[in-house]
């Protein structure tokens, strides 16, 4: 899915996207069909997992939409107890997921990582 | 996976089949073009107006946090195995130790497809496994796009929750 | 010449039961009952229901009537414990028919046994045609017996049936060809072929190599020698156990069969479904299934040529687990679910 290069530059935007914002935790870009293509945490969460299941949640949001008629699925947003999930398209074959602990920081969560999620989509298109 | 769940659905849905399919990008873009990664949805009105609820699993094990998911509640479980896959009987032995006690408690019938394009391993193998692991199991040579074969794979679950 | 019984408020499964020991009671007594529950000669009237109590009450000093109960609670002359069993319902029937005067009209054939027909001009003399009265089923009369014939010599033949495409038969692959089928829905034709005797077939030893030039010449479909082998035990059997079998010998599937490549009817599952997980003999995979006698006995003689079925012979005196997994108790409510996947299904 992705070259070796474009691997590394995915990685060093979300290095940047990690290092800008403190609230973020970690950040991962997976495959449509589950397979982590990078990945960027201060933390220690079981990422790869997450990317398989982001895959899931976001084939999910697509169908949802599709069956509404709602146009394409943005983002999905889980907030819960311990923080915040994102789940965003980065283009039609890669999925970018964010997370942060902070309760109060969603709309920079969603902001960051959709900024994010426009750099790799321009990167990729080069 | 690859096995032809999808199409499986498809052949007894009288919805079309919702289904969350997406282009492949690993090994099994070398089979098929797409993947189902959350699940597949089909349904069938029973003549007393109940609707009975088909649900497809995605394949590959990366996805198995969905298998449980989709069992809750269960009436009986299918599972197709692709004999043209790298390695049918590992797959069959994935999906059978992880549904073991599932199977247990109710029962599950085995379908394997496309045993046209690779002919080993044979029934007979399939056979041998299920007596190496103390399972009595129905098990078919199937062609999931014969709605026939669909059909009777489903009246072997409903003979087996029924008398065996 | 025969007798009619009628039944009263029987459960539907003592009902089917019933029906295969009328069967039973034909092929080994020679005693043909039938079941004519508008004006039979005698009735068996489940006691333990309402509705029976009431009849036997009404009509206990009018009719001949048989009390069927877990006790003989009304004192009846006439008795049958529950669980029905077969010594004492084929003794008691044979009893009656000493004291009966038989029907000679003829009797509704709810148990007839279906006499195959010959369509081809090889039609056997009266001596040579194997009799369907026989108790025993001989495979060696019908196709079946000659595939194994072919099996075993290892040669490769050409069968011919009136109005079929020819047979090849390939010992050494294991495999027979002729034109397509669909095994699951047999039409009339195709039956005829399955349960057709041996002397109905034209046999020619061929040279495999012409056997595979015309397969390929004609676009024949391959088809596992054992397909002809069950499908002709299925269809010739009529209700006959195999020879050197006994009813009481105790059978299991060593595994399922594999029926999409085998003529098959949806009863057939039922019987698989109970036969793998179960050791049982004949008699009471019947009552466990809710099939008549005939049908189990012809699916049994189809496993065994398959060589799918652990036989164990039964032995007085040996403990034999008659229900190894344990029968199923289904809730109404889920037996009504199943029921109607089915019909959904059209089966």
């Amino acid at each position: 899915m992705l070259s070796n290069i474009d691997t590394e530059q995915t990685h060093q935007l979300l290095k940047a996207l990690i290092e800008k914002s403190s609230e973020i935790n970690a950040a991962v870009v997976t495959t449509l069909d589950g397979h982590p293509c990078a990945k960027e945490q201060r933390d220690d969460y079981a990422l790869e997992r997450l990317a398989t299941m982001g895959s899931t949640l976001m084939s999910l949001g697509d169908t949802i939409t599709a069956e509404l008629k709602m146009g394409t699925c943005r983002n999905i947003i889980s907030e819960n107890e311990g923080g915040i999930v994102a789940f965003m398209h980065i283009n039609e074959d890669l999925v970018l997921i964010t997370l942060t602990q902070q309760l109060n920081a969603l709309g920079m969560l969603l902001a960051h990582s959709r900024r994010c999620a426009a750099d790799i989509a321009k990167t990729l298109k080069k | 996976m690859g096995a032809g769940k999808t199409t499986a659905i498809s052949a007894l849905s009288e919805i079309p089949v919702i289904n969350t399919d997406v282009r492949a990008t690993d090994e099994a873009a070398l089979r098929k073009e797409r993947t189902t990664v959350a699940m597949d949805y089909g349904e069938m009105t029973l003549p007393d107006g109940q609707k009975l609820r088909i649900y497809g699993t995605p394949g590959q094990e990366r996805f198995s946090y969905m298998w449980g998911i989709l069992m809750e509640g269960a009436l009986g479980l299918i599972i197709l195995v692709d004999n043209a896959g790298d390695n049918p009987l590992g797959d069959l032995d994935l999906y059978l130790t992880h549904f073991r006690p599932y199977i247990e408690a109710t029962t599950a019938v085995i379908g394997v497809t496309r045993m046209d394009v690779a002919t080993e391993p044979g029934l007979e193998q399939y056979y041998d496994y299920l007596m190496q692991n103390d399972l009595q199991l129905p098990i078919f040579s199937v062609d999931v796009r014969e709605r026939d074969n669909v059909v009777m794979m489903i009246e072997a679950l409903v003979a087996m929750l029924e008398f065996g | 010449m025969h007798y009619t019984l009628s039944t009263y408020a029987l459960e539907k499964r003592d009902k089917l039961f019933v029906n295969s020991m009328l069967e039973l009671t034909k092929k080994k007594l020679g005693i043909n009952w039938v079941l004519d529950d508008t004006e039979g000669q005698v009735t068996l009237v489940d006691i333990d229901q309402p509705a029976g109590v009431n009849f036997w009450e009404a009509y206990q000093s009018e009719k001949r009537l048989i009390a069927f109960a877990d006790n003989n609670h009304v004192r009846a002359k006439l008795f049958l414990e529950k669980p029905l069993r077969v010594q004492s319902f084929t003794e008691l029937l044979k009893q009656l028919s000493e004291h009966l005067d038989p029907l000679t009209s003829p009797p509704n054939t709810a148990t007839a046994t279906a006499t195959p027909r010959s369509h081809t001009a090889a039609e056997p003399t009266p001596a040579a045609k194997p009799s369907l009265d026989a108790q025993h089923y001989d495979p060696t009369q019908y196709l079946s017996g000659l595939l194994q014939t072919a099996l075993s010599a290892q040669e490769t033949q050409m069968l011919s049936f009136s109005g079929f495409a020819p047979l090849y038969v390939m010992p050494q692959e294991k495999r027979c060809y002729t034109s397509a089928m669909g095994l699951a829905n047999l039409n009339p034709s195709q039956k005829m072929l399955f349960a057709a005797r041996s002397e109905q077939f034209s046999c020619a030893a061929l040279n495999p190599a012409l056997a595979r030039d015309a397969i390929q010449e004609q676009g024949y479909k391959a088809y596992d020698i054992y397909t002809f082998i069950w499908g002709s035990a299925l269809l010739s059997s009529n209700g006959r156990l195999l020879t050197n079998h006994s009813m009481q010998s105790f059978v299991r599937l060593k595994q399922w069969p594999n029926f999409t490549a085998l003529p098959h009817q949806p009863t057939h599952m039922k019987l698989a479904a109970f036969m793998l997980k179960n050791t049982a003999n004949i008699p009471r995979i019947a009552s466990a299934t809710q099939m008549p006698l005939a049908t189990v006995i012809d699916f049994f003689n189809a496993c065994a040529l398959s060589n799918l079925l652990h036989i164990q012979k039964a032995q007085a005196g040996v403990n034999v687990n008659t229900h190894a997994a344990g029968e199923k108790k289904l809730s109404s409510e889920k037996r009504g679910l199943l029921g109607n996947i089915l019909r959904r299904l059209g089966r």
